[in-house]
């Protein structure tokens, strides 16, 4: 079971955004888009996810998402946005609980009325529930929306069919601790079987988590495939414009990026 | 690892639980309650204080016909007028503010209410010198229909500009409502100048509002299509909840966002433009009920919109006991009483909430 | 129920609009809605019988006393029953239709008297109202002393023909003239009291006037409705203005002020445009 994007143009106007796109991502394992400001990578999840008016073909475990039911769609897939607006004085629970709105297959209720609680516990927000989401910290928020993206699609495999989170630079408004719990979250999602789509701005994050990284610019595809080749120093170099200098990582083994900033060099000389 | 405990649905209070529905249900349950007995309190009030009303209600021996007329073909009609209209007005309000996703919106900024006012404005000022048999056929129902078709091409008209490949853009209705208001206040000012001083007059007060031309022929026109309007809106409360986190995040939920624009906008065109019709122009109640609904039980629509519905019922019942007496023998036009209390309540809403208006 | 459907056809079947032989001489719950109307019924000295009225009708001062039913136009099918009447006398302009339809379910007879700005308009009045109450020979009389009023105005009118040029001013808006063409009361009085109304050729109504019209138009004095506010502060103002001023009237600062029931055709007509008649008379012989 796959996520299977082929040939994904998206036209703004006279600006051709995205040219002839394929990504896949397999169920299971965590994918990352990742390329610099102006790729193209938000609108390629954006058209993915039925977001922007695309060409070409998008299918999720099989099936055509083009003009697919809402619902359906919605009991197989969520989103989580880079940020949320929310309109009125909702309590954190009432804005988690609306991840239940299209319905949720567990097919018992008390199970159902459980999710928001079991959410916001699993994103560290546990008694967060009677607090108004408006007087929570950006990053409170954040998380706030993956519960509520949590409720919606909370067993990664259902019937035999996995479902499918889609990250859009998830972690920009978190500190350090927190962006480590929200990719381990999702990483754990994509263990059980789920499938992890992300847009990624954090190279190193995404050496740390993801399996399949598929590198944009200039809206076509560079590079594809596991961490370790597609994050080589030529590649990056050449789609981000600056230099990188590529460690591994003592603990796992993954690449360890560090940008080499040509005018830093000058001030660490010791003194 | 992430704790999996939790807290059971029921136990804590809902403060620490932030689930606001049995508040919001304990409050519809008063909300009806209250209704019924303003319904049966507005029948025993009014200016002819001494009016047998228990006696004509159950057809006794020995009721007056003025009593039997003053309970069967005044207040009756204009009780149950009085109610449909402000539930109209009510929950069109709070679904405009959950489609434009702002605590300000009116029921008026899908266009039916300028165009309401410029049907009736045509009908005041050309009804003369329309054909006999025209006149004949519509009778003083002329302006009533007037005003509800007028609501509607409004409507239709600012839809069809703010609609585009299936998308309508709320953003776009509200700027074009505001361009139809102009265009129709000036289609107004050249009517005004032809017409006569009594049709002025008729024009003023139609736009002051009042629920005391409701008979019921006019009742019976109206209740149907207000009654269906309010029984299809609490189906919105999912689709306005969730739109509260925006179009797109809503559509991802599994809201069919276009679809559902459509029903809204629909909805509260029929409703109010049934409600302005019979009564002419009302404001107000639109902001302040939902308002008020949302400080006691939250914004979660799924009861605000029933509860809005009761108490926008109870409200205009209660501006229009004191329009009925305040002046009696003669009557104030709900519409300033309504006026006088919605706006400064509007500007105390106003100051409240500072930081939530960002447009 | 029966008692609703017997008095509904009664109702039916006595259909007052504008209908022949309507008497009502017990009738001493009387509703009068309009102020020539009321004015009537005090001048045939019937006004014992009057138990309310309408905004409109403010004189004499006993009437304003009487407690009010709402603007002529706007009634209040409850405020109207709320004091009891057993007969409603209206100008055939008061509404609205439905709490007429209201009124006459609950089987208050209601008699319509036409509305009018001329000398037979009002003699036709006092015949109706007259009728309706009862006291016909009460009317005649009123109706004769009446016309005896209207003749001797019509001699002291006959005077030359070049009648003195008029324009009736309703209100000041913004530096314009809301002024009274042909068909209201304002034109009546004039046209009484042996002037020429400059504008009854060009429009009906009461319509805001632009400069070159009235400059055109030419008045010989501007009249306006004394009431609220400073006569002698309007007065400047008026006369103050751009095309007034290239007026003779502005030339002359030929200002005057009429009593607003001037405007409203009732018993008391006679004698008001015998008051402007003088006024304006005063006016050409001191030019």
């Amino acid at each position: 079971m796959a996520l299977i994007a082929r040939n994904i143009s998206v036209r703004f106007g006279s600006v051709q955004i995205l040219r002839n796109v394929d990504f896949t991502a397999e169920a299971g394992s965590f994918s990352a888009i990742i390329g610099p400001n102006g790729s193209g990578k938000t609108t390629l999840l954006r058209a993915i996810i039925g977001e922007i008016p695309y060409e070409g073909r998008v299918s999720i475990n099989g099936q055509d998402t083009r003009d697919a039911n809402s619902v359906l769609l919605a009991k197989q897939r969520a989103v989580l946005a880079q940020s949320t607006q929310l309109a009125f004085p909702f309590t954190v629970f009432e804005v988690v609980r609306l991840g239940l709105t299209a319905g949720v297959a567990t097919g018992d209720p008390s199970k159902t009325a459980e999710l928001p609680f079991k959410a916001l516990a699993r994103v560290g927000l546990e008694g967060f529930e009677g607090r108004f989401y408006a007087e929570l910290s950006g990053g409170e928020k954040q998380r706030v929306q993956l519960a509520r993206v949590l409720a919606q699609i909370w067993l990664p495999v259902l019937n035999g069919q996995p479902r499918w989170l889609f990250l859009d630079e998830p972690v920009s408004s978190l500190d350090i601790g927190h962006q480590l719990m929200v990719m381990e979250i999702a990483a754990d999602y994509a263990k059980a079987g789920g499938g992890v789509v992300a847009v990624m701005h954090d190279l190193n994050l995404t050496a740390m988590f993801a399996q399949n990284v598929m590198l944009l610019a200039d809206g076509h595809c560079l590079a594809s495939g596991a961490p370790g080749e597609v994050l080589t120093n030529t590649t990056l170099s050449t789609a981000y414009g600056c230099s990188l200098a590529i460690k591994t990582a003592p603990t796992d083994g993954a690449p360890w990026l560090l940008p080499q900033a040509a005018q830093l060099t000058q001030h660490r000389t010791p003194s | 690892m992430a704790s999996t405990t939790f807290i059971p649905a029921h136990s804590g209070t809902v403060r620490q639980q932030g689930d606001r529905r049995a508040r919001s249900r304990m409050l519809t349950l008063c909300l009806a309650a209250l209704l019924v007995t303003a319904m049966l309190l507005s029948l025993g009030w009014g200016a002819a204080s001494d009016t047998d009303v228990i006696g004509a209600l159950l057809s006794a021996d020995g009721v007056s016909v003025r009593d039997s007329t003053i309970v069967w073909d005044i207040r009756l009609p204009r009780v149950l007028t009085g109610v449909l209209v402000g539930a109209a007005l009510a929950v069109s309000g709070a679904i405009m503010q959950g489609l434009f996703r702002n605590p300000l919106a009116d029921p008026g900024l899908v266009g039916v209410s300028a165009g309401a006012g410029f049907g009736a404005v045509v009908a005041i000022v050309l009804g003369g010198s329309a054909p006999l048999w025209f006149q004949a056929m519509t009778g003083y129902y002329l302006v009533p229909l007037a005003a509800f078709f007028g609501g509607w091409i409004t409507t239709l008209l600012l839809y069809s500009v703010a609609t585009r490949n299936g998308r309508t853009s709320v953003a776009t209705m509200l700027l074009a409502g505001i361009a139809l208001a102009a265009l129709t206040g000036a289609l107004t000012g050249i009517l005004v100048y032809y017409a006569t001083d009594d049709e002025l007059r008729d024009l003023t007060f139609w736009g002051l509002g009042s629920v005391a031309g409701a008979n019921w022929q006019k009742f019976w026109s109206a209740a149907p299509l207000i009654i269906i309007c309010l029984f299809a809106a609490p189906f919105l409360a999912r689709s306005l909840n969730a739109l509260a986190l925006g179009e797109a995040a809503a559509g991802h939920l599994g809201i069919p966002v276009q679809r559902m624009k459509r029903i809204a906008i629909l909805t509260v065109a029929c409703s109010v433009g049934a409600a302005v019709a019979v009564t002419g122009g009302i404001g107000f109640v639109g902001i302040v009920v939902p308002h008020l609904l949302r400080l006691v039980q939250g914004p979660d629509h799924k009861g605000l919109l029933i509860n809005s519905a009761l108490l926008g019922g109870v409200m205009l019942l209660l501006a229009d006991a004191i329009s009925r007496t305040v002046i009696a023998p003669a009557e104030m036009p709900i519409g300033i009483i309504t006026a006088i209390i919605g706006g400064p309540f509007f500007l105390w809403i106003l100051m409240r909430n500072r930081s939530l208006v960002d447009l | 129920m029966m008692i609703r459907t017997v008095t509904m056809i009664a109702a039916c079947v006595a259909w007052p609009t504008i209908s022949p032989a309507e008497r009502y001489p017990t009738a001493d719950a009387i509703v009068s809605v309009g102020s020539p109307i009321t004015e009537i019924i005090y001048a045939l000295g019937e006004e014992n019988r009057i138990i309310a009225r309408d905004t409109t009708s403010v004189f004499p001062q006993e009437a304003s006393e009487l407690p009010d039913v709402g603007y002529m136009r706007r009634l209040s099918a409850e405020g109207v029953l709320s004091v009891g009447p057993d007969l409603i006398i209206a100008r055939s302009t008061s509404g609205p239709e439905e709490a007429l339809d209201q009124l006459r379910a609950a089987a208050v007879p209601i008699v319509f008297v036409e509305d009018g700005f001329t000398p037979e308009a009002v003699l036709a009045s006092v015949d109706t109202v007259g009728e309706a109450l009862g006291v016909e020979e009460k009317a005649d009389a009123l109706i004769a002393k009446l016309t005896e009023d209207f003749a001797e105005l019509e001699q002291k009118r006959v005077g030359g023909d070049d009648p003195i040029r008029v324009l009736f001013a309703l209100s000041i808006d913004g530096g314009r003239l809301n002024a009274s063409g042909r068909g209201t009361g304002a034109d009546g009085i004039i046209k009484l009291a042996g002037g020429m109304n400059v504008m009854a050729d060009t429009f009906e109504g009461y319509k805001l006037v632009n400069d070159e019209a009235i400059i055109l138009a030419a008045p010989d004095v501007i009249i306006m409705m004394d009431g609220r506010g400073d006569h002698g502060g309007r007065a400047e103002e008026v006369l103050a203005l751009p095309s007034v001023s290239l007026t003779p009237a502005g030339e002359n600062e030929a200002f005057i002020t009429i009593p607003g029931a001037a405007l409203g055709f009732g018993p008391r007509t006679p004698q008001l445009a015998g008051d402007l008649l003088v006024q304006l008379e005063t006016l050409s012989s001191g030019e």
